[in-house]
């Protein structure tokens, strides 16, 4: 088959104006990564999310889901206050997409309600090298974003597949949250912009893994973390909480800390209190020293890790 | 005074010693143990034996060799950049080095291998981090190499892919820190020019005030005769296109050597990587029958040494019985030779 047709994709309801039509990047090229961020309604995680993966990343393209709170206005505006307006690219996806667990598995994976079309959509206006995966809640730290700066040249010589594992930060306050130290499965975030790395549909949600022989980096834990806010909905992108402990062991981990945390019940194991010097955000004070106050609270024992930030 | 920490990158035998060692003069702490000097670097390499022997011990884990002409070297040693066991070791010497010392200098030609890692080590223990790229011409490097090295099998040309893929990577690795880019000949030529250019570039004041005796003492280390090797493109048996290839790089690295702003774009060096990652791929590409065939002796000679050794035969029904009754995690733990010497006394 010629090369062009692979590169369009259609969908089974007929809407051309959402064909996939992929930009794959096959020569040698010094074009670094794309951030390809899928949102919807993430107005309140943006302002902490957006500007790193901007700095760090050679291009961002922000693909809004039906937001109704302003998102991708705030984005520009985001984008705009950096001085990094030319780096983003904001694009609309007006379509339901079925939630992750037996919404998804009755979906097909060639229409615009599946979220496998829509990832495939969304990474298909990757112009770089690689594409990373980037979530709307995802906060880099400064020594994160120098290891994207960094990684873009150290894989420009290879085919090369990013996993991460983030922790989860639970948003309680301006000024309090709390670090799950406990390390969660590394999954991949980045890869190469080419025709092997499209996304197939799984059981429970769209699956992207590293090809064969792929050199497989993993970035260390003090890279990011990933933010839940207590006072919102934070499952809602599930169809149901019933997760399978042998592929979704990170969800239900999160599932019972935030349901722990927000039923004030004892402190879960591995769970740090965070609280905020001065007028900090705690997100933004988390941000500036996540790598030393994570190595911190892992080398502390239990009693001291849990009074790390007085409670 | 704050912390800082200054990394000599660059191609070894570019006079990255005798820069190191002229700082480590102006008030610059190197490290001890040093490396003692040799017939190869008669004043001194200005190298700490610890950081040596770190990134010897990393490269050989990542299988990397000092000046790898492989692009695809740099994501191996990107994995190490990224171990958090390596940084902290890194992170945790470097603190006890800043014990008594604000500045500290930083060479290994090795270094540039690491620079990512040791850049965040400086940062996290508060210290501005500073990287100065030795440059000289890659035809003389090679030579020098060939001359001094003579005992490691490498072909010129292996040499001269070597720079170009360690300089190229080199000063994308730098590009958007604070650099600065110095010619070993202006160095051997007037070394206080050179260093007042650094001081003022990367702000660091304190170079130019050292006290009189420690610039004697800097200057007594240049001597002219340490440019050994003056050589030039028809001394090497190198491919042409190579040689083109390196030529535009070095003309593109002396531009940033003389006007610092020049490669804020970094254009035209990204260009020349692409070219060589191409060109290095199409290289591979024409030697992959001697790949192959060295694959295809090295298999061999690995399955006639593996045919040689007693097999255990598990298959023996009394060494069954017995491997029944120990529980799998203590079998894994038992070596190979003890399970060989049990299997020979059952049968």
């Amino acid at each position: 088959m010629p090369e062009e047709s692979l590169q369009e994709w259609e969908n089974r309801e007929g809407i051309e104006e959402y064909n996939i039509h992929w930009n794959w990047v096959t020569e040698p090229s010094t074009s670094g990564f794309t951030a390809v961020l899928r949102v919807k309604n993430e107005a309140r995680s943006l302002p902490f999310v957006l500007p790193g993966v901007l700095r760090s990343t050679e291009r961002v393209i922000l693909v809004d889901n039906l937001s109704t709170d302003g998102t991708p206005q705030l984005a520009r505006k985001i984008a705009t206050e950096e001085g990094l307006e030319e780096k983003l690219e904001v694009l609309s996806y007006p379509f339901e997409v079925s939630r992750c667990g037996p919404e998804h598995l009755a979906t097909y994976p060639d229409s615009v309600h599946s979220l496998t079309y829509f990832y495939n959509w969304s990474f298909s206006h990757v112009r770089t090298r690689y594409a990373l995966k980037w979530d709307g809640d995802m906060v880099l730290t400064p020594q994160g974003e120098q290891v994207l700066q960094d990684l873009a040249w150290q894989l420009e010589g290879i085919d090369g597949a990013l996993v991460i594992s983030r922790s989860p930060v639970y948003v309680e306050s301006s000024r309090v949250a709390y670090l799950d130290t406990m390390q969660g499965k590394a999954e991949p975030w980045g890869w190469r912009n080419s025709p092997s790395y499209t996304f197939s549909k799984a059981f429970d949600w769209e699956l992207r893994l590293p090809e064969p022989g792929d050199l497989i980096v993993k970035l260390p834990d003090f890279v990011c973390f990933e933010l839940k806010w207590l006072d919102e909905e934070e499952f809602s992108h599930w169809s149901h909480p019933n997760f399978k402990p042998t592929i979704n062991a990170r969800k239900q981990r999160e599932w019972e800390v935030f349901h722990s945390l927000r039923e004030d019940a004892t402190l879960p194991e591995g769970v740090v209190r965070v609280e905020s010097p001065g007028n900090a955000h705690v997100i933004e004070h988390l941000r500036r020293d996540y790598a030393s106050l994570r190595r911190k609270a892992i080398s502390l024992g239990r009693e001291e890790a849990i009074s790390l930030g007085g409670r | 005074m704050g912390r800082d920490l200054m990394l000599v990158a660059g191609s070894g035998r570019s006079g990255t010693s005798l820069f190191a060692s002229i700082v480590g003069n102006l008030g610059f702490y190197v490290p001890r143990p040093q490396v003692q000097s040799d017939d190869t670097n008669p004043r001194g390499f200005g190298e700490p034996q610890w950081v040596v022997d770190k990134h010897s011990e990393l490269l050989r884990q990542a299988n990397v060799q000092a000046s790898d002409a492989r692009p695809s070297a740099w994501a191996d040693t990107a994995k190490l950049c990224l171990d958090e066991r390596a940084g902290n070791e890194i992170r945790t010497w470097l603190e006890e080095q800043f014990t008594g010392h604000d500045q500290v200098v930083i060479k290994d030609p090795r270094l540039l291998w690491f620079l990512p890692l040791w850049s965040r080590a400086g940062e996290e223990l508060g210290a501005d981090v500073s990287v100065v790229t030795m440059l000289r011409h890659p035809a003389e490097v090679v030579r020098s190499k060939s001359y001094w090295y003579s005992n490691m099998p490498l072909t010129e040309s292996n040499r001269l892919a070597g720079w170009v893929n360690t300089m190229l990577f080199t000063e994308r690795a730098t590009r958007g820190h604070r650099r600065i880019f110095v010619r070993f000949e202006d160095l051997l030529e007037d070394w206080t020019q050179q260093v007042a250019r650094v001081s003022a570039q990367l702000d660091i004041p304190s170079l130019v005030n050292a006290r009189a005796r420690q610039q004697a003492a800097a200057d007594s280390l240049v001597d002219r005769s340490l440019h050994r090797s003056k050589a030039g493109w028809g001394d090497l048996d190198v491919p042409g296109e190579l040689m083109h290839l390196a030529e535009r790089v070095w003309e593109e690295l002396l531009k940033l050597s003389e006007d610092a702003l020049y490669g804020d774009s970094g254009d035209h060096l990204d260009r020349l990587r692409e070219e060589y990652i191409s060109y290095y791929r199409y290289a591979e590409q024409v030697a992959q029958s001697s790949i192959l065939a060295e694959n295809r002796k090295f298999r061999r000679s690995r399955r006639s040494s593996t045919s040689a050794r007693p097999s255990v035969r598990p298959a023996d029904p009394m060494i069954l019985k017995v491997r029944r009754f120990v529980p799998p995690e203590i079998r894994d733990r038992i070596p190979l030779r003890v399970k060989r010497a049990v299997a020979e006394l059952l049968r």
